[in-house]
C-alpha cells in the first residue's frame, strides 16, 4: 500500500472528510465465486469522531457493511478491496491484510460492534460482571480498572452497575440487555463503534432514549459511531453525515441536513416521503413502487431505474457512479444520472409546514364528525373492561398472600362506530393487545361487557340474544403483526382464501370462489393472481403475505378488522402503500379498523387518513384519547408528551432531541403497577397527590377527546401539592 | 411485483369479474397434481424412501403371491431336511428339519404379518392423533379427562397386559392382534402429540381460523394435523415396529395362538431345533430374522423420507414451482426489520 | 424484584429466598427432561467474535447439572412454576419439574443462534 495511492483516492471518495479514521475503498462482498454481490463498490471515508448514519431497507446489504468492517463476513462470503484504519498516533493498517490475532486485537479494542443477534451473544450461565471480566482478561487489560470504567459506563446508561454487574442476562429485560451490550462494547475504549439495528427489537421510546443516551457517550468518549439502521427517521435525529444503501451499493452519502433536505439521488427523496413521520402533511406521502432486488437479480444500469419515475434510457445501460455532482457541494455524493430532474421533480415533504393546527377549530370539526358518528348504536361498545390475568396458586399461597394479578386491561370504556377508525398506541406491555383481542370477542374479558350492537358478545346464543354469535364471529376479523404466521405454511394461497369464502357463500360454486379471490387478490394489488394462488407462504414477500392475510379477513365482509401491528413486519418503502389500501378498502368494505401500533407516526397516518381517534394506552389503561392533530399538537396527558418526544421525525430545525421528558425509562411491573395515577413513577410533573388518588379519563377544554391527568382540572388539589422526587414543578393551573 | 392497485379502483370487485372458470377435467387435472404427482416426485427424489419402498415392494409381492398362490404351500417332506439356501434352486432358502420349503414358510405368512403390523399402526397412531390433538387443542376440562385416561393407560405395564389379553382373547385375526398388541401404545404417543399441538395452537393462524368461526375439527384437520404429520408418521413405523417385534416376541415365547406357521412361530421352531447351536440349521433362524428386519428397515427408510413430502418448502423446489423467492442466497437477507 | 436461588440438599433442588422455599424435582429428573447432561448452544460467526465466549467452533456445551444448581431465577419464573404441583405426575414426572426444565431451557434458547 502505498501512502501517495491512499492520498489520492481520498480526494475521489469523500472531500468532506478532514481526518478519516476509516477509509473504506472498493469493497465488494461476494457469494457463488463472485457470481452473486452483496455489498458492491463500496466506497466511504469516516471521519474520526462523527456519527455517520447509514439506512438501507432489510436485505440492502447494510448489515454486510457492518461485517466488511471489522472483516467478518460470514462464510462462504468473499471480502475484497481495502479498508485502511487510522489510529490517533498516525499509523495506518490494512484491515484486510490483519492476521488472526491482530484482528483479534482490533475488534473491540480499535472498532467494537453492536450487532443484530447480540442480544443472543451472552454466555447464559455467566452474570454479566464475567462477561466484562472476560472480556477484560482476554484483552490483556486491568480487570478493577475496567470494572470501574464499566461501572461509570452503566450509570451512564441508566442502570445500577452493582445490580446489573450481579445478575445473569436472563434476570435482564430486553432493554437493559442491550443498554449492557453497549456497555460491554465500550468497556475496551474503542475508537469506533459500529452499531447495526442495536434497537431494532425494542421499544421507540427505548430506542430514542438509547439514541440519547449514545449521543451522549459519543461526546463523552470521543467515539467515532456508524449506525446501521432501516429507520430514517431514528438515525436522522442523531448522525452528522448519513449515507443511504440501496440494492448493495451506495446510493448517496453527504452530511445529514443536505441528505435529509437536499438529498440528489430519487430513491433518497421517494424514502423521505415514504416513511410516516409526524410532521408533514399527509397528501404528500407517496409509497415506492415495487421492492428491492434480491442479489440474483439486480437490475443493470442503475439499480433503482425499475423503481423511478425519472429513469431513461441512460439509466437502463449505465450505472451511474457515486461522486460529487455538485462542484459547490463537494461532501455530497450521489449516484444518479438525474439528480437535477430529481432534486426538481420529486418535491420533498418534510419540513414543509403541516396543515395549521386550531384547537377550537379541531374541536368543531371532531365534535361534528363524532356528532354524525354517534348517533346510532355504536358497532362496539366497551364498558368498564378489565382483563386480569390471576396466576393460580399453589396449596401454600392460598392461605397467605394475595393473588398475583396482571391487570392487562384495567376498567376501559371504549365505544366504537360503524366505519370507525381507532388506533391504540403504547409501548409493549401496556395491554393494547389484549385490549384489541378483548374487543372483537377472542380474549374474555373478567369484568365489564363487550357489545356488539347492543348484544353482549359473550351471552349471543343466549336466550334473549338478539343476535347470533355465529353472525358476530364472522363480523370481528383479525389481521396479525407477523404475516408468516398468520399463514398456515402447509396450504396454499388459494386454500386459504377459500376458507373464509365457507363461511360467508357456504353454497357459493368453486368456480364462483375462485372468481372472488381472483377478484379481491387484484385489488390488493396482487396482480396477476394466477401467479399468486397456487403458492404456498413461504413462497411470497413479507408485503405479499401481509396483502394475503387482508384478502382472507375481508373475504369475511367483517363490520370490524383488528390490525395488530399490522406493518412492521413490512419494508419501510412499503408500508405507505399497505396503509393506504388497508384505508381505501375500508371505506369500500364499509367496515371499522382498530389499528394497534406502537409508533405514533403510524398511528397519525392512520388516525388522520382514516378520520379516527388516537387512544393512548398505559399499563392497562386509556390515559388520552383524540384526533391525531390535537395529541402530536397539544397533548394533555404528559405520557403522550413522551410518545411524541420518542417519534422521531424529519424536520431538521425540530430534530435535535432533548433529554427525554421522562424521570424513569424502564416500566414499572405490571404486575405491581404504582398506585394512585399508574404515571407517577415516570412523569415529569408527577406531584404528591398522583401517587394517592387515580385521574379518571374526562372530556377535555378546548380540544377533541379525553385525557386522564389531574393538569386539566386547574380546580384540583394537585395544583397545591408538592412535585414528588425528582419531578419538576410546571406550569400553573391554566386559567 | 404488486403495482397499478389503484387501476382497478372502478371494478367492482364483488362482480364475478375476471374468467377463472375450471372446468371440472381440469379440476381433476390439478388434484391428480397435488395428490399423486407432487408427492411421488418428492418421495422418489430421496435416496432412503426409494430404497425403503423398494424393500416394501418385495415385500407386497411376497403377499400377492401369496394370495394369487403363485408359490407352493408349505407343508412337511417337501424337500430334502435342513437344505442350506441357495443349495438347490427350487428351494432357494433352504428348508426345515421337517423338510418344509423355508421361503414358502415365509411367503404364507406375509399377507397376515403385513395386516397386523398396518392394523397395529393405524390404530395405535390414530387414537394418538385423535386424543393427543383434541387434548392438546381443546384444553381445559377435555384435556384433564383425556390426559388422566391415558395416565392410568400408561401406568399400566404393557407387556404383561398384552399377554394376559392375549391368553384371555386368543386372537387369530391378524387385525384383533395388531390393536391388542398396541392396546396402550397410543398414550404415550398422544401424550407427546398433545404437546405439540399444545405449541401449534398459540400460533396466529390457528388464531385467524377461529377468528373466521372455523369447527374445531376442521381446524385440527386442516391446520393443526398437516404440522405434525411428519412426526405422526415417524411414530406410524415405530408403532408397526412395535407390532412386529411384540408379535414376534409373543409368538416366540409361545403366548399367542397359532394355527398356521408364521415368522414368529419359525423362529421358535429355529431356535428348538438347535438353529443356534447347530451351523447346519443356522439358516432356520437367520431367514425368519431377515424377513423382520427388512420389513422394519423398509418402513424406516420410508418413514424418514416422507419427512420431506411434507414440508411445503422441499414440496415447491423439487416440483420446480418457483424460481423466484427460493434462490436468494440465505446469508445476504440478514437483513431485518 | 426477588431473586430466586437455587439450594440443593438430598439430591433435590429448591428455589429459595429469605422467606420462601420452593420444591422443583430431583437433580436427575431435571437432568433427564433437559435430555443429559450437557446442552450445547450454537453461536453464529459474528456472534462468536464477542470476547466473553470462548467457545469451541462457536460451541457452547454446558453443564447441566452444574448450571441448574447456580443459575438464579426470577419472581416471574418462579410464580409461574408455583401454578404447578409436585404430585401431579403428568409426563411420568412432577409437573413442575418439567415446567422448570421448560423455563430453564427456554433462558438457554434465549441465545446462540436461533435454529428452527
Amino acid at each position: 500500500m502505498s501512502t501517495d495511492s491512499a492520498a489520492g483516492n481520498r480526494a475521489a471518495s469523500d472531500e468532506g472528510v478532514d481526518d478519516p479514521i476509516l477509509e473504506i475503498d472498493d469493497a465488494n462482498v461476494t457469494y457463488n465465486d463472485g457470481e452473486t454481490y452483496v455489498l458492491n463498490d463500496a466506497s466511504v471515508s469516516i471521519d474520526r469522531r462523527e456519527i455517520l448514519g447509514i439506512v438501507g431497507e432489510s436485505g440492502s446489504g447494510k448489515s454486510m457493511f457492518a461485517s466488511a468492517l471489522l472483516d467478518a463476513v460470514p462464510d462462504p462470503g468473499v471480502l475484497s478491496g481495502q479498508i485502511r484504519y487510522h489510529r490517533n498516533d498516525g499509523s495506518t493498517v490494512d484491515v484486510l491484510e490483519l492476521s488472526d490475532e491482530e484482528l483479534r486485537q482490533f475488534r473491540w479494542e480499535e472498532v467494537s460492534m453492536v450487532f443484530q443477534g447480540a442480544m443472543s451473544s451472552f454466555n447464559p450461565t455467566m452474570k454479566i460482571r464475567t462477561h466484562f471480566t472476560e472480556t477484560l482478561k482476554t484483552h490483556d487489560r486491568s480487570v478493577s480498572e475496567g470494572i470501574d470504567f464499566a461501572r461509570g459506563l452503566l450509570e451512564n446508561l441508566y442502570l445500577e452497575p452493582d445490580r446489573v454487574l450481579d445478575s445473569y442476562p436472563h434476570e435482564l429485560s430486553g432493554g437493559m440487555q442491550q443498554r449492557a451490550l453497549i456497555a460491554l462494547s465500550m468497556v475496551l475504549n474503542p475508537e469506533v463503534l459500529v452499531m447495526d439495528e442495536p434497537t431494532a427489537a425494542l421499544d421507540l421510546l427505548m430506542q430514542r432514549s438509547i439514541l440519547q443516551l449514545l449521543d451522549d457517550l459519543q461526546s463523552m468518549y470521543d467515539l467515532t459511531i456508524v449506525f446501521i439502521t432501516h429507520d430514517l427517521p431514528l438515525v436522522a435525529s442523531l448522525a452528522d453525515r448519513m449515507a443511504i444503501i440501496y440494492a448493495f451499493q451506495f446510493a448517496e452519502i453527504g452530511p445529514r441536513d443536505s441528505i435529509i433536505g437536499d438529498s440528489a439521488h430519487p430513491y433518497t427523496r421517494k424514502l423521505l416521503n415514504a416513511t410516516p413521520n409526524i410532521d408533514a402533511p399527509l397528501v404528500e406521502m407517496q409509497p415506492i413502487d415495487g421492492e428491492g432486488p434480491a442479489p440474483v437479480n439486480v437490475p443493470s444500469g442503475c439499480r433503482f431505474h425499475p423503481r423511478c419515475s425519472l429513469a431513461t434510457e441512460k439509466c437502463r445501460a449505465e450505472d451511474p457512479q457515486l461522486d460529487v455532482f455538485d462542484e459547490f457541494d463537494t461532501d455530497h455524493r450521489a449516484a444518479c444520472h438525474h439528480w437535477q430532474e430529481a432534486r426538481e421533480e420529486i418535491p420533498l415533504n418534510a419540513g414543509k409546514a403541516s396543515d395549521w393546527y386550531d384547537a377550537s377549530d379541531m374541536a368543531d370539526r371532531t365534535t361534528n364528525t363524532q356528532q354524525s358518528k354517534t348517533d346510532g348504536q355504536p358497532l362496539l361498545s366497551l364498558t368498564n373492561v378489565d382483563v386480569h390475568f390471576t396466576k393460580e396458586q399453589g396449596l401454600l399461597e392460598r392461605f397467605s398472600g394475595d393473588p398475583d394479578t396482571v391487570r392487562a386491561v384495567d376498567d376501559v370504556s371504549l365505544d366504537i362506530q360503524e366505519q370507525d377508525l381507532v388506533c391504540l398506541l403504547g409501548e409493549s406491555g401496556c395491554g393494547k393487545t389484549t385490549l384489541g383481542k378483548t374487543m372483537i370477542g377472542l380474549q374474555r374479558p373478567t369484568g365489564g361487557s363487550v357489545e356488539y350492537r347492543g348484544q353482549d358478545i359473550w351471552t349471543a346464543d343466549g336466550s334473549d340474544s338478539t343476535i347470533s354469535h355465529d353472525e358476530i364471529r364472522s363480523a370481528l376479523q383479525i389481521i396479525h403483526q407477523d404475516p408468516g404466521s398468520a399463514l398456515n405454511p402447509n396450504r396454499r394461497i388459494v386454500d386459504i382464501l377459500s376458507e373464509p369464502l365457507r363461511h360467508t357463500h357456504p353454497n357459493a360454486s368453486t368456480n364462483e370462489c375462485r372468481s372472488r379471490i381472483y377478484s379481491l387478490l387484484e385489488r390488493v394489488g396482487m396482480t396477476p393472481p394466477e401467479d399468486f394462488i397456487d403458492r404456498y407462504p413461504h413462497q411470497l414477500s413479507g408485503g405479499e403475505q401481509q396483502r394475503v392475510v387482508l384478502a382472507r379477513a375481508l373475504l369475511m365482509n367483517p363490520n370490524a378488522i383488528l390490525a395488530d401491528e399490522a406493518i412492521s413486519a413490512v419494508d419501510v418503502s412499503l408500508r405507505i402503500e399497505i396503509m393506504d389500501l388497508m384505508l381505501e378498502l375500508q371505506s369500500e368494505f364499509d367496515t371499522s379498523f382498530l389499528f394497534i401500533s406502537h409508533d405514533l407516526s403510524n398511528a397519525r397516518y392512520f388516525a388522520e387518513h382514516g378520520d379516527g381517534r388516537i387512544a393512548v394506552m398505559y399499563l392497562g389503561e386509556i390515559v388520552e384519547i383524540g384526533s391525531a392533530e390535537r395529541l402530536i399538537h397539544d397533548p394533555r396527558h404528559p405520557y403522550t408528551e413522551v410518545l411524541r418526544w420518542a417519534t422521531p421525525n424529519l424536520d431538521l430545525d425540530a430534530m435535535e432531541a432533548d433529554d427525554p421528558p421522562i424521570r424513569e425509562i424502564d416500566v414499572p411491573d405490571p404486575v405491581d403497577p404504582p398506585s394512585g395515577c399508574r404515571f407517577h413513577t415516570r412523569c415529569p410533573v408527577a406531584r404528591e397527590v398522583c401517587r394517592k388518588e387515580q385521574p379518571e379519563l374526562q372530556e377535555i377544554n378546548d380540544g377533541d377527546g379525553k385525557a386522564a391527568c389531574f393538569r386539566e382540572h386547574p380546580d384540583h388539589e394537585y395544583w397545591d401539592s408538592e412535585p414528588v422526587e425528582g419531578a419538576q414543578r410546571r406550569n400553573e393551573p391554566p386559567n | 411485483m404488486a403495482t397499478e392497485a389503484d387501476s382497478t379502483d372502478d371494478i367492482d370487485w364483488r362482480s364475478e369479474a375476471s374468467a377463472v372458470e375450471m372446468s371440472r377435467r381440469e379440476r381433476l387435472r390439478e388434484f391428480g397434481r397435488r395428490w399423486v404427482y407432487e408427492p411421488a416426485v418428492i418421495a422418489w427424489a430421496d435416496m432412503r424412501t426409494r430404497i425403503g419402498l423398494l424393500i416394501l415392494s418385495v415385500y407386497g409381492l411376497m403377499a400377492l403371491v401369496e394370495v394369487f398362490g403363485l408359490w407352493r404351500n408349505p407343508g412337511t417332506n417337501q424337500a430334502d431336511p435342513l437344505l442350506k439356501p441357495f443349495e438347490t434352486m427350487q428351494f432357494p432358502l433352504g428348508t426345515t428339519r421337517s423338510g418344509v420349503d423355508l421361503l414358502a414358510l415365509i411367503i404364507d405368512s406375509t399377507p397376515f404379518m403385513l395386516l397386523m403390523v398396518l392394523a397395529g399402526g393405524v390404530w395405535a397412531t390414530g387414537i394418538a392423533v385423535l386424543v393427543g390433538t383434541i387434548s392438546g387443542y381443546k384444553g381445559g376440562t377435555v384435556d384433564n379427562a383425556i390426559t388422566s385416561i391415558s395416565d392410568f393407560f400408561m401406568a399400566i405395564p404393557g407387556l404383561p397386559l398384552v399377554i394376559v389379553l392375549a391368553v384371555a382373547l386368543k386372537p387369530e385375526n391378524p387385525i384383533f392382534l395388531g390393536v391388542i398388541l398396541t392396546i396402550n401404545y397410543w398414550a404415550g404417543l398422544g401424550r407427546s402429540i398433545r404437546s405439540q399441538v399444545l405449541s401449534i395452537r398459540e400460533s396466529s393462524y390457528i388464531e385467524a381460523a377461529r377468528t373466521m368461526g372455523t369447527s374445531t375439527p376442521r381446524i385440527i384437520l386442516k391446520d393443526v394435523l398437516p404440522n405434525i404429520m411428519p412426526y405422526v408418521m415417524v411414530n406410524f413405523v415405530l408403532a408397526a415396529r412395535y407390532t412386529i417385534f411384540a408379535a414376534v416376541g409373543l409368538y416366540f415365547l409361545g403366548v399367542l395362538p397359532y394355527t398356521g406357521q408364521n415368522w414368529g412361530v419359525t423362529l421358535n421352531y429355529g431356535y428348538e431345533k438347535g438353529g443356534l447351536l447347530t451351523m447346519e440349521a443356522f439358516h432356520w433362524l437367520l431367514v425368519p430374522i431377515v424377513a423382520i428386519v427388512g420389513l422394519t428397515f423398509g418402513l424406516i427408510l420410508v418413514s424418514q423420507g416422507l419427512d420431506r413430502v411434507f414440508n411445503p418448502q422441499v414440496r415447491t423446489r423439487l416440483t420446480g414451482e418457483s424460481e423466484s423467492i427460493e434462490e436468494e442466497n440465505e446469508t445476504t437477507t440478514t437483513g431485518m426489520m | 424484584m426477588a431473586r430466586y436461588e437455587p439450594e440443593c440438599a438430598d439430591e433435590t433442588l429448591f428455589l429459595s429466598t429469605d422467606t420462601e422455599r420452593i420444591e422443583i424435582g430431583t437433580i436427575d429428573d431435571i437432568v433427564a427432561a433437559i435430555g443429559g447432561e450437557t446442552y450445547t448452544i450454537e453461536y453464529d460467526e459474528k456472534q462468536r467474535t464477542q470476547a466473553w465466549l470462548d467457545t469451541d467452533e462457536g460451541r457452547l456445551e454446558i453443564d447441566v447439572r452444574e448450571t441448574v444448581t447456580t443459575l438464579p431465577h426470577t419472581e416471574e419464573t418462579v410464580s409461574k412454576l408455583r401454578e404447578y404441583d409436585m404430585e401431579t405426575d403428568r409426563y411420568g414426572l412432577p409437573t413442575r419439574t418439567v415446567e422448570f426444565t421448560n423455563e430453564f431451557v427456554d433462558i438457554l434458547e434465549q441465545q446462540g443462534t436461533t435454529t428452527t
